[in-house]
């Protein structure tokens, strides 16, 4: 006698919710993975295609392309009415999955044709488009699926695993950005390095994506924290632990959780004025957040050194007195901007 | 109100308190540490000093980092008299942990020890041995079997440098004949006879 699997449509909406949560760790383990990358590039510069961080970041892309082929079929099994609730987010991941997937290749091929290439290249943009379509998706799949769980009033599961969704689309977003300011795109072949004036959107973006995470969980107090610590925590062994030089910068580093906690309580304490305005909290601080890889960044227009890997904190603490200055009152704005920003995006995903 | 009152209190004091850290306490400890002083050394060893046409002699060097970490270190081993490497030198032995880099006559090279900064262009063939990063006691080989296709005295100018260079102790040798490159070399040769 044939055996076959049958699920309920409750069991469905849990695979679906749960293959959601895996595509978004998929595109974290790919940022990782590329921020790891990043530092493997400065210290050791790999000669070949097959390093450990590439290996990483393909696992992760593995996890996310099965977890999509998951997330599709379990989508296919809904009912009409919460089918097409989903469409767009399962369309959409599906085509940064495919996106994602034909990055690999392509960035093969690049290395075969170019050898190494920059930073800013076709491959890596393809590579990030994917990423940041996948996690955007997966992420606004999560939040409609656990709505009404997070905005409960107590603590459920779904309030730390919403933090993986949006870890996964800040660091991709961070990704992007990154490749916008760093000037790591001048090679052999082609010089895409960019303007490193693009620096100054981090922190619309952090600012952003703390208050959606709060916003998301009803003003609760704990996840936008959660999700700025898990971010300092990725950055820091990516890329301040991987360089013996930078280590004793880690406890500088890790006070950035205060800022972090600080707006958090003000997301969670004040009225919607006055969370815009602690927007400006988070966005004056990404010169700390970004540390160390937006020391290239500032150097190509305030140091002009060669930032070697044991010079790094050296370089970066003496330009913070130009640095600070400067972008305090941009960044500031930015930041103020980023949560307005993601006021909206908040109030949209709720609705719909 | 009074629970509000204290929690604004808390984060303004929280703010200075980090914002004081950060901009004004910590950034010190880090500004005012002393430079790294990297210091190379170098071990050559011929086994040879006299050959007859169409035999082969080798060459063994050990590159050791005395002074403190540092980010890379090369060893530059020229050859004066080739006009291109060929098969006269093939490399036997190699650890250092990046790939060597043939120098071509005509191809840019940096000079002074500055990393690139100052361009010249190279007057004779060489071989560069890379490690990245270099700590204190690394050590790293490399060795050569050369065999001269001309009879006379073949010359070899070995060399190294640890970056990034802040000191004079941070190239190897530290006095002697300065290269075409302005910076300076120890040099080695083995007699070439008929057979």
């Amino acid at each position: 006698m044939e055996k076959t699997i049958s699920f309920t449509s409750k069991q469905h909406s849990c695979l679906f919710f749960t293959s959601s949560i895996l595509v978004s760790f998929g595109v974290l383990i790919v940022t990782i993975g590329g921020s790891w990358d990043i530092t493997n590039h400065l210290l050791n510069r790999p000669e070949t295609f097959f390093s450990p961080p590439h290996a990483i970041l393909y696992i992760g892309v593995a996890i996310a392309l099965a977890s999509t082929v998951i997330k599709f079929f379990s989508w296919k099994n809904f009912q009409n009415d919460t089918k097409s609730q989903h469409a767009k987010q399962v369309k959409l991941t599906i085509l940064g999955i495919a996106i994602l997937v034909g990055a690999g290749p392509f960035d093969f091929f690049w290395h075969s044709n170019f050898g190494l290439d920059g930073l800013l290249s076709p491959p890596h943009l393809f590579l990030i488009s994917g990423m940041i379509l996948c996690s955007t998706a997966s992420m606004t799949s999560i939040v409609r699926y656990s709505n009404k769980k997070l905005i409960s009033s107590s603590y459920t599961p779904f309030h730390f695993l919403i933090t993986i969704g949006l870890l996964a689309v800040l660091l991709s977003t961070s990704g992007l950005f990154y490749t916008f300011s760093l000037p790591f795109s001048d090679t052999k072949h082609f010089n895409f390095n960019p303007d490193p004036m693009f620096a100054i959107a981090f922190p619309f973006l952090f600012s952003s994506i703390l208050y959606l995470s709060s916003s998301f969980v009803n003003g609760k107090f704990g996840v936008a924290s959660l999700v700025g610590i898990l971010f300092l925590s990725i950055n820091a062994s990516t890329s301040i632990a991987q360089n013996s030089f930078l280590i004793p910068t880690l406890g500088f580093y890790f006070l950035g959780v205060i800022p972090i906690i600080i707006f958090d309580a003000m997301l969670s304490n004040s009225k919607r004025k006055l969370q815009y305005i602690s927007g400006a909290i988070p966005g004056i601080c990404f010169y700390f957040f970004y540390f160390p890889l937006i020391t290239h960044t500032y150097n190509e227009v305030f140091s002009h050194q060669i930032v070697w890997p044991s010079m790094t904190a050296l370089i970066y603490f003496e330009m913070l007195e130009s640095v600070f200055p400067l972008v305090v009152v941009p960044a500031a704005l930015a930041g103020i901007l980023g949560t307005i920003f993601a006021s909206k995006i908040s109030q949209k995903l709720r609705l719909i | 109100m009074m629970k509000k009152l204290f929690l604004y209190c808390a984060i303004a004091v929280s703010l200075i308190a980090y914002f004081s850290l950060t901009l004004f306490v910590m950034p010190p400890n880090f500004l005012e540490k002393p430079k790294l002083v990297p210091q190379p050394t170098l071990d050559v060893a011929l086994d040879k000093s006299k050959i007859t046409l169409g035999q082969s002699f080798e060459i063994k060097i050990t590159s050791n980092n005395i002074g403190d970490p540092a980010d890379i270190q090369i060893v530059s081993i020229q050859f004066p008299n080739l006009a291109e490497i060929g098969n006269t030198v093939k490399i036997i032995e190699y650890d250092f942990t990046q790939s060597p880099h043939y120098v071509l006559v005509g191809d840019e090279v940096g000079a002074e020890y500055t990393a690139g900064q100052k361009i010249v262009t190279a007057k004779h063939p060489s071989i560069e041995a890379f490690s990245r990063p270099i700590n204190t006691g690394d050590q790293y080989h490399i060795g050569l079997q050369v065999t001269p296709e001309s009879v006379g005295e073949f010359v070899i100018h070995v060399k190294s440098v640890i970056l990034p260079h802040y000191t004079d102790l941070a190239h190897y040798p530290q006095s002697g004949t300065l290269d075409y490159q302005g910076e300076y070399i120890e040099a080695y040769s083995v007699e070439v006879s008929n057979p």
